[in-house]
């Protein structure tokens, strides 16, 4: 009896020479999405060199289409790329769906994530440019960790501040950052006056990525040649992404297939992005009617509860101001277990391409997220992170929606993380021990009311 | 290239670029590039660099920008300078 393939596996000759650059298919000007803080001048704050290098911003802001990958970055990409494309055969029989599910896998480095995808390629463009310290600021651990073995890869400093709901939930991610060198500092912390500020007013504050983003940004002004990386939500971020979306689509080329729907989680964006904008070339090139959804939780649920409006990426308000999909960045979601969604603002691209009706927003409770990730652990025999199992939700909804309409839809979806350290909150939920944390609304208008310069939608626009 | 035509271009990349009310001319070498006429970010500050590579059609190296101390329009204008030498020996 022939074996039915449930892998679409790519040699390493074929990682991608280049990543995928959407602004050339879609018309986003720089301008229209990032803007200088206004009191920049005022504050007398302003910096005397850029923290992001000239070559990496260059290539996220122009318009050639592909961005060759510098070989360097490629080599290490090919230690553990192409990722495996599965069909999950088994999640179609246990759901009885006529759909054919794909997901591709990123959980297959070292650092158990697609966060390295970026990380290699950031560190690689630091050191260049002759920085010799990056910090962060880490959300559930899985960026701080790709970016400490992406430094140690290339001989940089690393100094990571971890989100404090996170490195109370996960001390394994803390073992993992600081086993590869780093420095890992919970957030708030007392070493930066960011921090300083929220422990007076909050003591208790479980902490946010904006927060432990203005920390690492402060820590990074103090160092002589420090730089401040960020994991997900800038153009070259979603960049970097994109070999994922570019490996899935000759995946599924072998498949012979092509999907009706590309569902991912949503964070920031750069998860989303890095497998739906290669799909999205596709659609406006062949005019093929798949839909993108991104999937949030409903504890931070920025496009689906947010509002389009310039605001700051971090807690403090230092960095420029973004056109975004926001719950503002005063916004401290409560202390869920996929800490990789709980930034409080949508990518500019993704949230450009949101406006615009490209793509799609869909948000879900914990505990539903929880029992698809239990459902596709015992199917596939794979753990997803908590983040991942948001878009397994999303997707095993689209095959129940196939099931019920009797159609073999086609669903890609990314599994970006494994869930092995995770499995305390796999276990608080088989012990019936989670909570939904929907957002009262409340919360939301009065982080909204902290908007800068306005209260309403596009009065900066 | 001379200094001055090299000065020239740099102001009135920065008028365009920031949108400047400001003649290119007025703006002087001494200038804070912070002070509430420019109000640099940055942000616009990348947003500079690539436009000046592009006004002069080459590639300013990422060390020579991370480790310039950018305070006034002459420091700007140094750094285009330098790196607009570098290209014209290569």
């Amino acid at each position: 009896m022939k074996a039915t393939r449930n892998q679409y596996l790519l040699d390493a000759d074929d990682v991608p020479t280049h990543w995928y650059n959407i602004l050339a298919d879609v018309d986003i000007p720089t301008a229209d999405v990032r803007r200088a803080r206004p009191a920049a001048a005022e504050q007398g704050n302003g910096v005397s060199a850029p923290n992001i290098p000239l070559s990496m911003y260059r290539s996220s802001v122009g318009k050639d289409r592909f961005v060759e990958i510098p070989h360097e970055v490629r080599e290490q990409y090919q230690r553990w790329r192409p990722t495996p494309l599965v069909r999950a055969y088994a999640l179609e029989r246990a759901l009885d769906t006529p759909a054919h599910i794909y997901y591709k896998y990123e959980g297959t480095n070292g650092a158990g994530s697609h966060k390295l995808n970026s990380a290699l390629a950031q560190v690689y463009f630091y050191k260049k440019a002759g920085a010799k310290e990056l910090t962060t600021g880490t959300g559930a651990g899985q960026w701080g960790t790709a970016l400490a073995m992406a430094a140690q890869a290339f001989d940089l400093d690393c100094t990571a501040f971890m989100v404090r709901c996170s490195f109370d939930q996960k001390p394994y991610r803390r073992v993992m950052m600081e086993l590869n060198g780093a420095r890992v500092v919970p957030s708030p912390s007392p070493i930066t006056k960011a921090g300083l500020g929220v422990l007076e007013s909050t003591p208790d504050s479980s902490g946010s990525l904006a927060i432990a983003n203005a920390e690492a940004l402060e820590h990074a002004r103090s160092l002589e040649c420090g730089r401040f990386a960020v994991g997900s939500g800038e153009n070259h971020v979603l960049l970097h992404q994109t070999v994922i979306g570019e490996e899935a689509l000759r995946q599924l080329e072998l498949a012979g297939e092509f999907p009706d729907v590309v569902i991912a989680a949503m964070g920031a964006g750069s998860n989303f992005a890095g497998l739906a904008f290669p799909f999205h070339r596709e659609k406006l090139r062949t005019g093929a009617g798949t839909r993108l959804v991104a999937v949030e939780p409903e504890a931070c649920p920025k496009l689906t509860r947010g509002r389009y409006a310039w605001d700051y990426n971090d807690f403090s308000g230092t960095t420029p101001m973004t056109k975004m999909y926001t719950l503002g960045h005063t916004f401290v979601p409560p202390g869920m277990h996929a800490g990789g969604l709980r930034y409080h603002g949508s990518a500019p691209l993704v949230s450009a391409l949101y406006d615009s009706g490209a793509i799609e927003a869909v948000a879900y409770g914990q505990n539903t997220v929880f029992e698809a990730g239990a459902l596709f652990a015992r199917a596939e025999k794979l753990i997803p992170a908590p983040e991942s199992a948001h878009a397994v939700r999303a997707a095993v909804d689209e095959a129940m929606r196939a099931r019920a309409e009797r159609r073999a839809t086609v669903i890609l979806f990314n599994v970006s993380g494994h869930g092995l350290l995770d499995l305390s909150a796999y276990d608080q939920y088989l012990a019936g021990g989670l909570s939904d944390h929907a957002v009262p609304a409340e919360q939301i208008a009065a982080s909204l009311a902290a908007l800068p310069g306005q209260s309403h939608a596009g009065a900066m626009s | 290239m001379n200094g001055d035509d090299v000065a020239n271009r740099v102001r009135k990349i920065m008028v365009d670029v920031l949108d400047l009310s400001l003649n290119p001319e007025d703006i002087g070498l001494g200038v804070s590039l912070y002070s509430p006429q420019i109000q640099l970010d940055s942000l616009h500050l990348l947003q500079l660099l690539v436009a000046v590579e592009d006004e002069f059609g080459g590639r300013i190296d990422d060390e020579d920008v991370m480790n310039a101390d950018l305070r006034t329009v002459g420091d700007l204008v140094g750094l285009v300078r330098q790196s607009t030498a570098a290209l014209e020996q290569a």
